[in-house]
């Protein structure tokens, strides 16, 4: 695929939930809409950015791009086949083109697992015929390029400072050479110093492996160094999306304008 | 005009496997009534560690060293006597009885300070209580409005029969400043003689709900002449809350001075790093520090940050340079000063 395409897409995407009180039956209570009606696109090679505060369904749309999260309603078209309609071989076949990076590197990596393990079980669930040699190779070669020595593979995950967990998590996430890459608040909550290691990592995993990225946050500064594209979630719906340029400096929505008035300034 | 809190050499020290490490290091500094001191560090910096060795909550084991002057209210003054006690000498007792009256702290996260199954007002009147055990009940009621009120609680009277759980959490945190400030509303004396210690009170918070919990601290400490311990990660928020700042490295103070000149003219090479990689709206080339923060068991020999510091010299290495001063406010712990 080449630049500039669209990778995926979404039309109508909804998801809600029961709200605390509600009957199986739909009575008792209302339903929550965390996400309501939204349409994307997100093109080859950029960082697309969704960006809101808590409760605004920007972790929940996410997932349903994954399709971690079955939506409600709505369509997602991902390198041009419909997402939803696949099962079995085929889906595992596109969720390999489709990973995740979370933001909690002390829970997203398994405490009872070698990192040569963690990094390698992609491989293993998605290559089966590579040997288990052959995954360690291609497992020291990825953590090598995040910045992890080989030292790094006997260990277990409690051994690494936060900053080296989401570098494991990042190698586990590209092993497979996905095209997209699914960011969960990667770094929200590490170290100022240590965040800015790792976005200035993404950004050079990016280009070197052609990624395509979806960058959720809720941090205008942190998204405003990475994101090509903005889209700001209220609400469960999508009140405004532009070049990131135009979003930060020249917002349109009253609440983009909130949120940006609201960002403490050095 | 005296200090409302002035710390002087205060160190920390607690038992691990690889013997006694010092989360804080010979730490100084003052807060003034009604003034704001931001203290800034990242993870293992110390900086919760001092505020709990202020508060007397340091783990069991530890040992501290060093002076914490807390100033008393005007009823030592009118005796002759000095109303100031080095907090970190009190007894068990005499420390219950300054800590959320003279003292109070609020944290990151208020669901986990909260009791889960007790209405907010009822929380705000047993801090009040805890100090005024004989106080009347309806005197206990109207001063918990009151510090709902002043903590800029909407609607204190439906709040107040509410639970933590159906608060937001901008609401829980105003309900947590409520009860720091509750117990000294019914003391006059303690006017312009209280120090509230807020650890990242704002971190877990929406930024727009953020702004509001700093606009409110920022109304307190002058109706309330509150001084204000502000610790954060944050460079962003210590330049809108303080006064002045503190830079905490690896357990010492490597920078402290005027919120303008620290953040403005920074003169620590970590100061100077921590301001490079902190993502602004404007986009531009992030400057991350290389390397990660030494740990405890294993500190260099000579400054704390010379591993990572793009500017060391040989000397960095053989000493901890002194806070030297850059002028009459400003200090940086760093022989390039």
């Amino acid at each position: 695929m080449s630049q500039g395409e669209i990778l995926l897409s979404a039309r109508g995407l909804r998801k809600s939930y029961a709200r605390a009180g509600a009957r199986e039956d739909g009575g008792g209570g209302q339903r929550f809409l965390a996400v309501d009606d939204v349409n994307l696109e997100v093109r080859a090679g950029e960082t697309l950015a969704i960006v809101g505060e808590s409760g605004c369904g920007k972790t929940t749309l996410a997932r349903m791009l994954l399709r971690l999260i079955e939506p409600d309603a709505g369509e997602i078209l991902f390198g041009g086949r419909d997402l939803l309609k696949l099962k079995g071989s085929e889906l595992r076949r596109a969720r390999r083109q489709m990973q995740m990076i979370f933001q909690d590197p002390f829970a997203s990596l398994n405490p009872r697992m070698r990192v040569v393990a963690i990094v390698g079980e992609p491989l293993a669930i998605h290559e089966k015929a590579l040997s288990g040699e052959e995954r360690t190779t291609q497992a020291v070669a990825m953590l090598r390029r995040v910045g992890l020595d080989e030292g790094a593979l006997r260990r277990y995950p409690h051994e690494f400072s936060g900053g080296q967990r989401q570098r494991i998590g990042i190698a586990r996430a590209l092993i497979l050479r996905p095209k997209l890459v699914v960011a969960d608040e990667p770094v929200s909550a590490l170290d100022v110093s240590v965040g800015a290691q790792v976005l200035l990592l993404l950004q050079e995993l990016q280009s070197e492996f052609g990624l395509t990225y979806l960058f959720i946050s809720h941090s205008l500064p942190v998204v405003a160094q990475i994101a090509t594209r903005i889209a700001v979630m209220r609400r469960g719906k999508i009140v405004e999306t532009g070049g990131a340029e135009q979003v930060l400096r020249d917002p349109r929505d009253e609440y983009t304008k909130e949120l940006l008035a609201a960002v403490p300034a050095v | 005009m005296k200090p409302l809190l002035d710390v002087r050499g205060l160190t920390v020290e607690l038992p691990t496997e690889q013997g006694w490490v010092r989360p804080v290091n010979e730490v100084s500094m003052r807060v003034g009534a009604g003034e704001c001191l931001g203290l800034v560090g990242e993870s293992g910096s110390g900086k919760t560690m001092l505020s709990l060795a202020l508060m007397g909550l340091l783990p069991t084991g530890a040992r501290v060293r060093g002076e914490a002057w807390l100033a008393g209210g005007d009823a030592g003054d009118q005796t002759g006597n000095d109303a100031r006690r080095n907090v970190l000498q009190l007894s068990d007792e005499e420390m219950r009885s300054r800590r959320g009256r003279e003292m109070a702290m609020i944290f990151q996260e208020p669901m986990t300070s909260l009791n889960p199954v007790m209405r907010v007002g009822a929380q705000v009147e047993e801090a009040i209580r805890a100090h005024n055990p004989k106080m009347a009940a309806e005197l206990v009621r109207k001063n918990m409005s009151e510090a709902l009120r002043l903590a800029a609680v909407p609607e204190p009277g439906e709040r107040a029969k509410q639970f933590p759980h159906q608060l937001s959490g901008g609401l829980r945190q105003r309900v947590m400043i409520a009860m720091a400030i509750a117990a000294g509303l019914a003391e006059p004396s303690l006017a312009q003689a209280r120090l509230l210690i807020a650890d990242e009170p704002t971190t877990a918070l929406d930024v727009t709900v953020q702004k509001e919990i700093l606009e409110l601290l920022r109304k307190l400490r002058g109706e309330l002449g509150l001084g204000l311990l502000f610790i954060t990660h944050d460079l962003g928020v210590v330049a809108q809350v303080a006064d002045r700042v503190a830079v905490m490295y690896a357990g010492r103070v490597v920078e402290e001075g005027p919120v303008k000149g620290v953040l403005g003219v920074p003169r620590h090479p970590y100061t100077q790093g921590l301001l490079a990689a902190s993502p602004k709206l404007e986009r531009g080339k992030l400057m991350p520090i290389a390397g990660s923060v030494p740990k405890l068991t294993a500190l260099p020999p000579g400054c704390a940050f010379e591993p990572r510091c793009g500017v060391r010299k040989d000397e960095c290495r053989a000493a901890v340079p002194e806070l030297r001063a850059a002028n009459a406010e400003h200090a940086a712990r760093c022989v390039l000063v």
